[in-house]
Parts: C-alpha cells; structure tokens; sequence
C-alpha cells in the first residue's frame, strides 16, 4: 500500500521537554569514584627485565611489528635471544592460564626478535641515534669500553650506542657473545641468530675487539685513561672448587671449560669416553653439561647431588630436558675425595639426610662407598671475575642503584686523575643469573651511565618515566579481570591470534567496554582515551566490574581533583 | 562483539547524562543502546513505570527522540493509534516504539498488549523485566520469581507463585516476531534490535534488567547478574518467529548453578534449600523444554576475534 499523503495538511508535533537532563550533575551522588591506573601484568611483574609485555601486545594484535619492535626495544633489545634462551618466567603465572590455556609469550617475543633481525638485515630500522636524543648537545660525545661481550656487555652497548655514546665492546675469547656462545647448548640458541644480532650491533656502531683480556693493573689502567667510562661485564666465570683432595687430577673437568671448549671448539675428547661419567653439582650448568654429554654420545652419564630432586637449583626445564636426554641421578650423595693414581679412578661418597636447600647438611655416618668412573665433570658454582680485576680494593658487595633483582655495582675509580668511571653490572655483581637478569643488568648500567655523563633524566623519553613506579604494585589477579568478552581458545601459531588472546591485564586497551556500560553516559572518548565524566557519575561501578583488564577501580576519593588519572 | 561495540560508538548519543536513574540501573542501560540504535525517526511511548521518571520531569529531558507518556493500562493503544495517525499524517516510515516496564506489561497493560498482538500492530513493544513494581516501592508483579521478596510478599511468606511466562502468552498470539534480550550480551540485543527494524508488524522484546535497589544487589553486579541469568538458563536468550519457530541464540557452555545467581541478591535472602532445588528443576525443565522446541544455533558472540 502506498503512503499516504498527509490529508489533512498539518504538521504532526510531538513536543520535547525544553532541557536536556545535562543541568542535573548527578556526580554528588557518588561515594566510590572509578580510578584509571596502569598496573602491572603478572608478566611484567615476574619478568627480570620487567618487559611491558601488554603494551607490544597490543601492537601485535594489530600487526604492527614495527611499533612492537619500538616498544620491546626500551625493555629488551634482544628479543631474537631471549625467546630462544629465557626460561620464559613470564608466562608461569599468565592470568589466561586460569582461563582457558597462558600466552605463549615467549614465542611472541621470538618472532619480534625475527622480525628485527630480517628488517635489520635490509637496512629498514634505524638503530642509531634515537629520535629525541642530540649527542653532544648536553656535552661532548662520550665514550665507553665494555669489558666482556656477555648478554650484559652486549644489552649496554646496544642502549650505549643508541643514545648516542660510542662503544667499544673488548672480549677475551676469539668470538663475541660470551655464555651465550660457550654455555647456552647450540640447541636451544641457533648460533646464526647469535651472530645475527652480533651483526647488527656492529652495523649499528659498536665496535668489537676479540681475543684481548683485560687484566687488573696497567691494562686496565690504559683502558680508563681513555674511555670516558669503563664497564665490567665479566660474568661470573671464575671457577670455584669443591675443596677435596684429588680435584686436580687428570680426567677431572670443569663444566663451564667442558662446555666452552664443546661449543666454541667442537672439542669432543670427554665425550669419547667409554666410561661412566659423574657430574658433581646440581646447578644449570651441571645438568647443561651432563644433558650435553649424553646428547653427544657418552655413554653412561650421573648427576651426583648432595639433596633430593625438589632442592635442585637448576630451572625446571633443564632437569626435564635432561631426564629425557637420559642422564641418571644419584641425589643426597656428597662426594668426599677424588682418588686415583695418575689418573682419576673413583670418586668416594657418602650420603646425606634429605634436607631442603635452606636447612644445614648432614651426613649419614658410616654411609661411604666408592664409585668407579672415568671422568669427573665439576659444577661446584662459580663466582664473579671482578676478583681478579681488583684483588685488594674491591668494595664489599654493595650495589650503587638497586632496581628489583637488578644490580650495578660502582667500582673505585682506577684512573682518578681524568675522573673516569668504571662500573660493573651483570653477573659479576649478582652471581650467576640467567639471560634476562643479565640483559636487564646491561640496561641498567647504560642508563645509569648516561644519567651520570648528561645529568639526570637522560634518556626518560627512551625508557619511560614511570616504569619502575609502576612494577612496586602487586600484579593484577585473576578475580580483578572481566575475562568473559573473551571467547575460550587455545594457544594458536598466527601470532596476530595469540595476542589477540592477551588479557591487557593492567593496561588499558582501548576496548570501549566502560564506555558502552555506563547507565550515565559519563564515560566519553576523547582523542582515542575515555574520560569519565565526575560531574555525572554515579559511581555504579559497573565499568570497574566490567573492566576486562582490570584497569579501573573504585576508590574511595576526599575530592574529585584527587580523581585525575595518575 | 568489539566490532559492535565501536559500531555503537558512530551512532548519535540518544541519552542524556543527569538523567534520575538509581546508580546501576540496567533499564537505563539497555534503553540507551536501544535508543541509539533506533535512531532518530523514532516516537518512544512510555508507560507508567520506573522510566516514566528517568525520561525527565518537564521541562527536562533525558532522551533525546521524541516521547509521549501515557498512563498503565493504556500503552499499546496508544502506540497503535500514533501509528495509525502516523501513517496516515504521510510519515508512515517513523518507528514507533512502545516501552513498559514488567507491570505495564505482565499485569495491568497485558489486555492492551494481547489486543495489540491481536491486530498484528506495526509497533515494537519493549518490555524491560525488573521482576517487580520498583517505581513504586518494591510491590510484587506476576513478573516475580518464585521465592523472591517484595514488600507486598515479605519474608517468611516470599512470593510463592511462579513467574508468568510472557514470551509463551506472545507467541499464542502468532505475531512475527519475539525476541528476549539482556545487556550483558551487546551484540546478541543490537542485532535482535536491528533485526526487529526490518521487520514489519507487531515485535516483542522480553528484556532482562537487575534492579539494584529493589534486588537487594550491588550496583556493580547489574551486568554480571544478567549475564548469570543467561548462564544458569534462567532468561535464555531466544527469538520466537511468527510464534511457531523458537529459535534458541546463547547455548552457554558450562552451566552455572542458580545458587550463585540467587546469593548475590538480598530480595532471596529467605531461600531455603528446597527453595533453591525447586527454581534449579524448574529451569532445568524449562530448558529441556526449550532445546526439544528450538532449532539450534549458536550464536557468534566473540569480542576479541
């Protein structure tokens, strides 16, 4: 039926009240005001590096690998070989894993390390200097020597150079990239991707010097007297014994030597024994060496340990991984003496009462027996090489800047005269760690060195402000989420999917959730953040309940000034 | 989900802040998207209920189309006769939309309702279900649940009938189309809406709406009541097409006992055990009901994909 037409010729009118409601601020109803704050994702919280991992999340979602790459750069600028080689401690306690299955985080981070390596390959990033920063502005151009090319000495030559100090990176060995390229098995870190990221700090700038120790004395002396500072990254290699007789016997090896001499030299002369082998220890590097030799052959391989398997102190995936390479265990048993008469013979041991790692040892009285073997594979710990570096003035172990776990360590001017510095991060302060506390000792070092060459503050546009403020909050749990607009599903290979899957926990994104769920329309979006309107809220609380990150939360405020985001 | 969500975002705001709803209140929540999704060539009658006031006391106004009040009993005869004269006065295209709350509509506007229904009226008729007189202070509608407070039940004689089945009543009536609704699920009641547009003839939406004042619940608890609505299959959300075909939208994965749905809520702070094992037999015998009646679907409620 066609319309009609308007037969009676008038206009139909419906009146309207003459105001809108806005006149009424509602906002004096409210006793619980909705506060916007950034917290920290369990991710974050149990990362060394405290890595912003929602933040390039978010990026990734919207596969934006190069503003990824920018936001992953300011906490870890090696994401090609921490996601091969980090114990990947962030994803332990993902809040998706209470959900459905955690973030495969580690895998992610990985493929923003591959993204870097090829884009930087073809020349497409910029590594050096950084946009905000004009070297030589707030002084002269600075320059810095890092002694020892470990993940530290790489991670503050990278931040070094790219705020615009030159670097120059001195390394013992004939290749770069300390443990990672001795202690880390070829296995879980391709060495190309080693090399790659080596590549791309020296296209970038940095300049290596391979095969030259640094000693203590003159050499180090020269060192200060021309570099404007001095950074000591000599890990924690130093080797420690057991202090029992026979430990200087022929067919006794040391891990850390074992493994370097496999992966730098391809020395196999251990392997090639028929024998049994013990590996003393129950640290990574014991079962790092013990995995390896039995993936490379040798026959018959024993981790002796002087607790039960709960107290070793190596990471849960090394003690599986060596499980299944097929290395046996032989716990609460200490070894006493190595006997032999030109060469090793036996080990004499003797068991333990089980304990936990924190309680004191003892042994069981009238418990000693021999063990035959071949060889002897030592892991009794290391300790940083600062020692030798300084043997009489090394200040007791106090750190100059403590930031979580992190430490960096100020050492005595050994040049006075041109005031130089000379500073020590990494392991060498902490004791063995692992990749990511090494990397994040690196980055500490670098900024704590620019605040001290251009005056504090340098370098907060890089870094960001806040980041440690941000970190001293307890992580966000669970029942604070509203993970319900998330459909259930599991981990998937697309990395654009598996970010999706991030909950954002703590960082706002952007999802206009709060906004859709205000019964008072007091939520409005202004240039891309929502803004909640005080003169109109209610404080309901819906938006802090339906918050799915667990951004917004209802506080008690005294006024509304208190209420601007902090 | 999120694609629905922004979309929202385009739409003009129909809904004034300072409007004079109780803090959490779900019937503001769900009229405002509905509002903005209508859009502006809409006549919004109001019956006498909760948003007789929220829309504003003269010279005020909360929403920002056009609104005719009128009085209880009388709201589907009057959004008949705006359509007619609508049509008639050559603007045959405007939408108009009749809003009522549970009273309106269950008890005292239900013989305008069926008549209505009856002449297939091309009117969309929006129930929003508080499961009680609450405008009024609490007093007991046959849209109360069984075993639930009100003043005009109070504890320990709690309402001891069941609730009226008001989307069954519809579909006796064979109009063309009837849909259930919560704000808890965006998507699912912006495409009922959308779908309801298009279609021509009488529509009927049953829409869920926790009261925090008159539920004895906590005001943040608005959306997530709703949803637990949905998940214990309490108010399933589903559409009736020309009153024969039930169509079943939300198959809720894990099921959620209706014990946790019924603590959060002080107006069943009376519930005894047995209380509680009668309403879960029910729903559940409802919902057994509903699936051998329905053709299934799921439907594609996905934020983040």
């Amino acid at each position: 039926m066609p319309a009609p037409d308007n037969v009676l010729g008038i206009d139909f009118v419906i009146s309207r009240g003459l105001e809108p409601t806005l006149v009424n601020h509602t906002g004096f109803w409210r006793f619980l005001t909705p506060v916007r704050e950034e917290k920290p994702a369990p991710c974050r919280q149990d990362c060394p590096l405290g890595n912003g991992i929602p933040h390039w999340m978010q990026k990734l979602q919207e596969e934006d690998w190069s503003g990824a790459w920018n936001v992953m750069e300011r906490y870890n600028p090696f994401p090609a070989l921490t996601g091969y080689a980090c114990y990947g401690y962030c994803q332990e306690n993902c809040n998706r894993s209470f959900y459905d299955e955690g973030l495969d985080i580690r895998e992610l981070e990985k493929a923003i390390g591959l993204w870097k390596l090829e884009q930087g390959k073809a020349g497409k990033i910029q590594f050096r200097p950084f946009e905000g920063i004009q070297p030589g502005v707030q002084g002269a151009a600075k320059s810095v020597a890092v002694i020892g090319s470990g993940p530290t000495g790489l991670s503050a030559a990278y931040y070094l150079n790219r705020l615009g100090v030159n670097v120059q990176v001195f390394e013992k060995l004939p290749a770069a990239g300390g443990l990672l390229a001795t202690g880390i098995p070829p296995e879980r870190l391709p060495r190309e991707i080693l090399q790659q990221e080596l590549g791309l700090l020296q296209q970038a700038g940095v300049s290596f010097v391979t095969g030259i120790e640094v000693a203590a004395g003159d050499n180090l002396k020269m060192l200060t007297d021309s570099f404007d500072a001095v950074l000591l990254t000599v890990g924690a290699q130093k080797r420690r014994f057991l202090g029992i007789p026979g430990e200087r016997l022929p067919g006794v090896y040391n891990a850390l030597d074992f493994l370097r001499n496999l992966y730098l030299d391809g020395e196999r002369g251990l392997i090639q024994n028929k024998g049994r082998v013990l590996v003393i220890g129950g640290g990574n590097a014991a079962l790092d060496a013990a995995s390896a030799l039995r993936r490379q052959g040798a026959a018959d391989v024993w981790v002796v340990y002087r607790r039960g398997r709960e107290a070793l102190l190596a990471h849960e995936s090394e003690i599986r991984a060596a499980e299944a390479a097929g290395v046996r265990f032989l716990f609460h048993t200490r070894p006493l003496s190595l006997y032999g008469e030109s060469a090793l013979e036996g080990v004499r041991v003797i068991k333990t009462r089980p304990s936990r790692r924190e309680e004191e040892l003892h042994d069981l009285t009238g418990s000693d027996y021999t063990l035959s073997c071949t060889a002897v594979v030592l892991a009794a710990g290391s300790e940083s090489g600062l020692n030798d570096l300084f043997p009489q003035n090394l200040p007791p172990m106090q750190p100059g800047v403590e930031e979580n776990l992190f430490q960096i360590l100020e050492l005595p001017a050994v040049c006075p005269e041109r005031g130089s510095l000379c500073l020590a991060a990494g392991d060498a302060v902490t004791g063995p760690q692992n990749i990511a506390l090494a990397i994040a000792g690196g980055r500490l070092a670098a900024r704590h060195l620019l605040e001290r060459f251009y005056g504090k503050g340098y370098g907060h546009d890089f870094f960001g402000k806040d980041e440690a403020q941000i970190l001293k909050a307890p992580p966000v749990s669970y029942e604070q989420l509203a993970p319900h607009y998330y459909p259930h599903r599991g981990r998937s290979d697309v990395p654009r999917e598996e970010a999706a899957r991030c909950f954002s926990c703590g960082l706002c994104s952007h999802c206009g959730i709060c906004w859709f769920f205000c019964p008072d329309v007091a939520v409005e979006k202004e240039s891309g953040e929502y803004e909640i309107l005080l003169d109109y809220c209610k404080g309901c609380g819906i938006c802090a309940a339906e918050c799915p990150a667990g951004v917004l939360e209802m506080k008690e405020l005294k006024s509304d000034a208190d209420a601007v985001e902090r | 989900m999120k694609k629905t969500i922004l979309s929202q975002l385009e739409l003009d705001e129909k809904l004034f802040s300072g409007h004079s709803a109780c803090p959490g209140c779900a019937a503001v929540l769900t009229v405002r998207h509905i509002a903005r999704t209508l859009g502006e060539d809409t006549v919004l009658v109001i019956t006498a209920s909760c948003w007789s006031v929220i829309a504003g006391a003269g010279p005020l106004r909360a929403l920002d189309i056009s609104v005719v009040h009128c009085p209880f009993p009388s709201g589907a005869a009057v959004a008949s006769g705006l359509k007619k004269g609508l049509q008639r006065l050559g603007s045959p295209e405007t939408r108009v939309v009749l809003l009522a709350g549970d009273g309106g509509t269950f008890d005292i506007g239900l013989q305008g309702l069926s008549g209505a229904a009856e002449r297939n009226e091309d009117i969309i008729f929006i129930c929003y279900d508080n499961e009680a007189y609450m405008n009024t202070g609490m007093q007991r509608s046959s849209a109360t649940p069984y075993a639930s407070y009100s003043t005009t039940t109070p504890a320990p004689l709690v309402n001891k009938n069941p609730k009226k089945d008001i989307v069954h009543i519809m579909a006796a009536h064979h109009v063309p189309y009837i849909a259930t609704a919560t704000i808890a699920y965006p998507s699912d009641l912006v495409a009922k809406i959308k779908k309801a547009m298009e279609i021509r003839g009488f529509r009927f939406f049953h829409i869920f709406s926790p009261c925090p004042p008159g539920w004895g619940s906590e005001s943040h608890k608005s959306i997530e009541l709703s949803r637990m609505a949905v998940e214990t299959r309490l108010f399933p959300l589903m559409e009736v097409i020309g009153g024969r075909e039930v169509v079943l939208n939300y198959l809720p994965e894990k099921y959620t006992p209706v014990e946790d749905y019924l603590r959060l809520q002080g107006r069943f702070s009376s519930l005894e055990p047995g209380h509680v094992m009668m309403i879960q037999e029910n729903l559940e015998r409802n919902w057994d009901y509903l699936q051998r009646a329905s053709k299934r679907y799921r439907y594609e409620d996905e934020y983040w994909s």
